[in-house]
């Protein structure tokens, strides 16, 4: 595993954003590994047994069964292995009081699931790019919320 | 010429009746001149008129006739005085000889015990008629030295007036007694420790005892509820202690059917010289109005806690409405953004490969994708008006403007259309929802103009009062944004100025205006939400005036 690739989590019950995601990251012709979780629940226990190899970016849904991307972004907050990885919620709603309440809990963006495949992809490309530079939490609104 | 009476020392004074006998002409009389009177007479006569007790003498075999001043008011006007002065009895008294005077003078002098009368109804011819007159008197016999009785004293005097006060207080009371006993209320009296001096037939019936004499203390703990014991007890020991009157209502066992009824109670104190004497008072039952009105507080309980029930399931079925909008719009749009998304990758690699007929259908899906999403995020906007944090803020209606032609920069540029703020004013908002409410004005106004012309939009800030905003909904004594947004676009009917508000409700067809049916219903939730309100003119192809109210939170 070279240095230079970008080693991405994405969370999500949702096969169809699944593939759509993988195909979007293979489109951008990116140096990535991607690895997937349909639940919350899994997704802490991989990262539970991969601490050294941690992701740089993980990709959280909100909406999931057994463990919700809120409850996974709590976890993953207050695991002290687990702490600095990036998070970005990756939704299909926008309801600002909810993007402001996951902000507050240490989310690092928010990413509105687009309804448009290019533009979907120009939005991962954003957040790979951006996210894992940002080191300030009090990164403003703007900035949180990943546009295309 | 009469002859006067010299050295009659027995006739000086005596007032009027003195004046009658000292000139009075006594030789036309059987005892002749007083100076022939005997000494018995003489002394009789003296102390006579100088008596201020009403006195009167029948003297010598004929039973002549003396009396003194104090006597005279008996006799009335028009009657025996002054005429009767030395006549016989048989003569001034003929209405009463033969019942009265002749036995009782008869008894007297023939060495009877004197004799005591009260209150003895004597009727006599006096004020022109005959007259009922009750007296009181003593006949007592006048003796000579010899021991010979002459004449007969009586020392009387008239009671009528009080006779007749104490037959008509006995009838008043009688009155009173026959009235208080047909009246279907309690009436009772009682003294100053509340003994029972009186209770009429109805109270006595109640509780079931033959006279107010047996109605002591014990009545009232036998009869009187449990419960109101101590509300009797603690009413009258007030009263009493107050002196005041009271009014209570307690139940009291009905004798005849064993049940408790309510009674209004009411006392007024009976008063003397400043010192409590009793009570007089009443009871009335009232027991129907009683159970009638406790039966109806029930009633307004039971039916207003319905009404809170209902409210509150109304409140939670707004609830789950607001959340199944929420919860559906949120999901629906799920799916859709995935058909949206596998929509646009098909355009990208595939839709070169497509026929025209194909592509033409190709399009007519997306777009219908587009107008569902467009409806999905109206929807949503709408349901969580209600739900989101609402934080108000002084902003100012021109920077909103200038924010939504930055929103609205497209629409703007492909319809040239002008948009103006003639004047701007504060407003208290949550910023966003203004936002969004100015935003689907104006994109309203955008999006029903005129095929030809420029679209013009005017938006005006004022503040008023809420009496110059004329409307029912106004809050008084309220300040108000007043802000109108005027376009030249086609406008609409007046009849419709409040369908237009509603949810789904669409003036025209999809093909001709796109429009979601919910822009101008967020417009109005969001005024509502504000405690504000909305109203729309329209004249069809003349343009539309909407106009925002919304209450001034912090007056400037």
């Amino acid at each position: 595993m070279e240095i230079n690739t970008i080693h991405i989590l994405l969370v999500d019950d949702d096969e169809d954003d699944r593939v759509l995601f993988e195909e979007a990251l293979e489109d951008l012709a990116l140096d990535v590994r991607l690895e997937t979780s349909e639940n919350g629940l899994r997704a802490m226990e991989y990262l539970q047994d991969t601490k050294g190899t941690l992701p740089d970016i993980v990709f959280l849904d909100l909406n999931m069964p057994l463990v919700s991307g809120r409850e996974c972004l709590e976890q993953i907050r207050n695991d002290e292995d687990l702490k600095t990885i990036k998070v970005v919620i990756y939704s299909t709603s926008f309801n600002l009081d909810t993007v402001m309440l996951l902000k507050n809990l240490g989310a690092d963006g928010y990413l509105c699931k687009p309804g448009n495949y290019s533009d979907l992809k120009k939005a991962i490309l954003t957040a790979i790019n951006s996210i894992p530079n940002i080191n300030d939490k009090n990164v403003d609104m703007h900035n949180f919320v990943i546009k295309p | 010429m009469k002859e006067k009476n010299d050295n009659l020392y027995f006739l000086e004074g005596g007032g009027e009746m003195g004046e009658m006998m000292r000139t009075m002409d006594w030789n036309a009389t059987v005892l002749g001149p007083p100076q022939g009177w005997p000494q018995e007479l003489r002394t009789t006569l003296d102390n006579l008129l100088g008596s201020l007790f009403p006195m009167f003498l029948f003297w010598g075999e004929e039973l002549l006739c003396f009396y003194n001043d104090a006597y005279r008011p008996s006799l009335g006007d028009n009657g025996k005085h002054p005429h009767i002065l030395g006549k016989a009895a048989r003569e001034a008294w003929p209405e009463v000889w033969e019942e009265v005077v002749a036995p009782m003078t008869g008894q007297i002098i023939s060495g009877g015990k004197s004799l005591w009368s009260e209150n003895r109804l004597i009727p006599i011819l006096r004020n022109g008629r005959m007259e009922d007159v009750y007296w009181t008197f003593s006949y007592s016999p006048v003796r000579d030295s010899s021991g010979k009785i002459s004449g007969v004293l009586i020392v009387s005097s008239e009671t009528t007036n009080a006779v007749q006060d104490k037959r008509r207080l006995t009838e008043s009371e009688l009155r009173f007694r026959e009235l208080a006993d047909h009246s279907p209320m309690w009436i009772w009296i009682t003294d100053a420790e509340v003994n029972v001096e009186y209770a009429n037939k109805e109270l006595l019936e109640y509780v079931g005892i033959g006279h107010y004499k047996e109605f002591t203390g014990q009545i009232w703990v036998d009869m009187v509820h449990p419960a109101d014991i101590d509300t009797v007890y603690s009413g009258f020991g007030e009263a009493v202690e107050n002196k005041t009157g009271f009014a209570l209502e307690y139940r009291v066992k009905n004798t005849n059917t064993g049940e408790y009824e309510w009674f209004m109670v009411r006392g007024a104190p009976r008063m003397e010289n400043g010192e409590l004497t009793g009570f007089i008072g009443t009871g009335m039952n009232v027991h129907k109005q009683r159970t009638f009105s406790e039966e109806l507080r029930k009633e307004v309980g039971m039916r207003t806690k319905e009404l809170s029930t209902s409210n509150a399931r109304l409140e939670r079925s707004n609830k789950e409405l607001q959340s199944f909008a929420y919860i559906s719009s949120h999901d629906l749009q799920e799916p859709l953004r995935k058909i949206q998304t596998f929509c646009s990758i098909l355009m990208d690699s595939e839709y070169e490969r497509l026929s025209e007929q194909g592509k033409l259908k190709f399009d007519r899906m997306q777009s219908a994708a587009r107008r569902m999403q467009v409806l999905i995020n109206d929807l949503l906007a709408y349901s969580r008006l209600d739900t989101e944090s609402r934080k108000l803020e002084t902003i100012c209606l021109s920077s909103v403007v200038s924010e939504i032609r930055v929103e609205l920069t497209e629409d703007i540029s492909a319809k040239n259309a002008f948009i103006s703020v003639k004047s701007s004013c504060n407003i208290d908002v949550v910023p966003f929802q203004f936002t969004q409410l100015l935003n689907n004005l104006v994109s309203n106004s955008l999006k029903y103009s005129k095929d030809n012309g420029q679209p013009i939009v005017e938006i005006e800030g004022k503040i008023i009062s809420a009496a110059d905003v004329g409307d029912s909904r106004a809050i008084k004594d309220t300040e108000y944004s007043w802000i109108t947004v005027n376009d030249n676009g086609i406008g609409f009917d007046a009849a419709y100025s409040e369908k237009i508000f509603e949810v789904f409700q669409r003036l025209h067809g999809r093909n001709e205006y796109r429009g979601t049916g919910v822009g101008l219903a967020i417009v109005k939730k969001i005024a509502e939400n504000h405690k504000g309100f909305v109203r729309a003119t329209g004249r069809p192809g003349e343009g539309s005036i909407f106009e925002i109210f919304i209450p001034r939170n912090s007056p400037d």
